[in-house]
């Protein structure tokens, strides 16, 4: 009531709140939504040879079908993009991944032979609009094996144990047993290829309240830090680094199997 | 009443605007900014949901079925001929894929699995000689390799590290002393660089990453890839 009455100190508040609000707004959702808009206009019919300007309306009965076929079209068109990828990388001689969300599974496969099939028990994709409602344009992008650029991981790639060689038979017999190591840390692996894409990948928690608020922590403080780093690069007026960011989770087995089998500059199909 | 007079008389009289509560606002206004930015995305992505098709979309644009039909036929064949390229690369003849994570190894054909057992492969362990400043890590290599010549009774020839490793000394190339019957099991099958899949004594430790980057395998499973597998046959060790 007082602040009502006081419509100068109201007036004053609202805007400190609305002040910085809009700014992030603007900063961060406004503005990438338009770039992103004005991109996507850009490349207007750009690929295919069945879809044509025109200002005829389509017959309402032939709606439905059109919309299935043009479903289908866009389904086969990831699909081939997604199997020349493979023929690509199975013409080289290193191990590679293979992601297929549409089958929920990630493979390891080498020259066409697939070694290890794993289920993926959760994903999520986060893709900003560079890539959405433009099929063309993602079969494009998918066609070609992407590169692994970078990656860290919470297990090391090379479980290596230094031992130093005895001096003599009498001190390696006194030298203890070697014990073959526990690992139980919890496996986590982020993995960053060319194309502006990443990938985190984790083994499925166990539903402990710990393990869930660590999760929740950890998850809150990625977002802080993508989007801050988001936040820089629009600044600086430049595209981000990783506009499609793939979440899975796997057994602990399976993540474990995946990260080790990559090679440096690993190559990887993806299907989405 | 007094109070709010009093203010009213100090702070909002004084001036137009008033800045302890802009302050205060602000404050408020930054958390939400920093809610905003945990948000952003998942806030993009909703308004461009609600975005109208045609700002997100191929806009003015209608489509043509008769040349969407001839483009999923052809899109058929394409992938029909992809999946053709893909499908002979598996071998048809039996092969290994030898899992050095889990110490697994399969024997397979086709796609089909013959055989499933554990083995050992490569410890990790990188030993030191810093005497002789040389040092060797036990791991199993990875990737794609070929039986290259296959064995009955092996017999193991010791390398240098054999004997680094109980504190021995070296001794000449074709000593006597480097050669061992009997540590390799009934059957060997090499596959480069002195890479072999062989038998063990070792057997309560197969399934664990204990060796110097050979494969070793219980014996039944051995018989089984050894007469499965000929010269030339593929491994793959992931």
């Amino acid at each position: 009531m007082w602040l009502i009455k006081n419509r100068k100190v109201l007036l004053s508040f609202i805007v400190g709140v609305v002040l910085p609000l809009l700014i992030m707004f603007l900063l961060v959702v406004a503005l990438p939504i338009i770039r992103n808009s004005l991109g996507g206009q850009r490349v207007k019919g750009e690929t295919s040879s069945s879809v044509r300007t025109s200002m005829d309306p389509v017959p309402l009965e032939h709606a439905k079908a059109t919309r299935e076929l043009l479903e289908r079209k866009n389904a086969l068109e990831i699909e081939q993009a997604f199997l020349q990828s493979r023929l690509k990388l199975a013409q080289t001689d290193s191990i590679f991944l293979v992601i297929d969300l549409v089958d929920s599974t990630v493979s390891l496969e080498i020259k066409g032979v697939e070694l290890r099939r794993c289920k993926v028990l959760r994903s999520s994709l986060k893709a900003e609009g560079e890539f959405m409602g433009k099929i063309g344009s993602l079969s494009d992008w998918l066609s070609a094996p992407f590169v692994l650029q970078q990656e860290h991981a919470t297990i090391p790639k090379e479980p290596i144990r230094v031992k130093e060689a005895p001096k003599n038979a009498a001190e390696a017999d006194l030298m203890p047993p070697e014990e073959v190591p526990v690992e139980d840390d919890v496996v986590s692996f982020w993995l960053y290829f060319d194309r502006n894409l990443s990938f985190s990948v984790k083994e499925i928690q166990p539903p402990s309240f710990g393990d869930r608020f660590r999760k929740v922590f950890n998850k809150v403080r990625e977002r802080f830090h993508f989007e801050l780093t988001e936040l820089g690069l629009w600044l600086r007026l430049k595209t981000p680094q990783s506009q499609v960011r793939i979440s899975l989770e796997l057994s602990r087995e399976d993540a474990k199997a995946v990260y080790r089998a990559l090679p440096d500059q690993a190559g990887l199909a993806l299907r989405i | 009443m007094q109070e709010v007079n009093s203010f009213d008389k100090n702070e909002l009289n004084t001036s137009g605007f008033n800045w302890k509560f802009f302050c205060v606002g602000l404050g408020i206004g930054i958390l939400g900014a920093a809610v905003i930015l945990l948000f952003a995305s998942t806030l993009r992505h909703w308004i461009y949901a609600l975005l109208p098709e045609s700002v997100r979309e191929h806009s003015g644009t209608i489509v043509d079925a008769d040349s969407l039909n001839r483009d999923v036929t052809n899109l058929e064949q394409g992938v029909a001929k992809l999946k053709s390229k893909l499908e002979p690369m598996t071998p048809g003849e039996p092969y290994v894929i030898v899992n050095t994570s889990e110490n697994k190894i399969y024997l397979m054909s086709g796609k089909k699995t013959l055989r499933e057992g554990v083995c050992s492969t490569g410890s990790y362990i990188l030993l030191k000689d810093s005497e002789n400043k040389r040092e060797w890590i036990f791991h199993t290599p990875r990737g794609m390799y070929r039986v290259i010549n296959k064995l009955k009774k092996p017999v193991w020839r010791k390398p240098d590290w054999a004997f680094v490793e109980e504190g021995l000394p070296i001794p000449p190339q074709n000593s006597p002393e480097r050669y061992e019957k009997g540590v390799l099991g009934e059957y060997g099958l090499a596959f480069g660089n002195g890479y072999l899949i062989h038998g063990t004594l070792y057997k309560r430790m197969l399934g664990m990453p204990v060796t110097h980057g050979c494969i070793r395998v219980g014996d039944e499973d051995l018989s089984s890839i050894y007469e499965n597998l000929q010269a030339g046959s593929k491994i793959f060790i992931y």
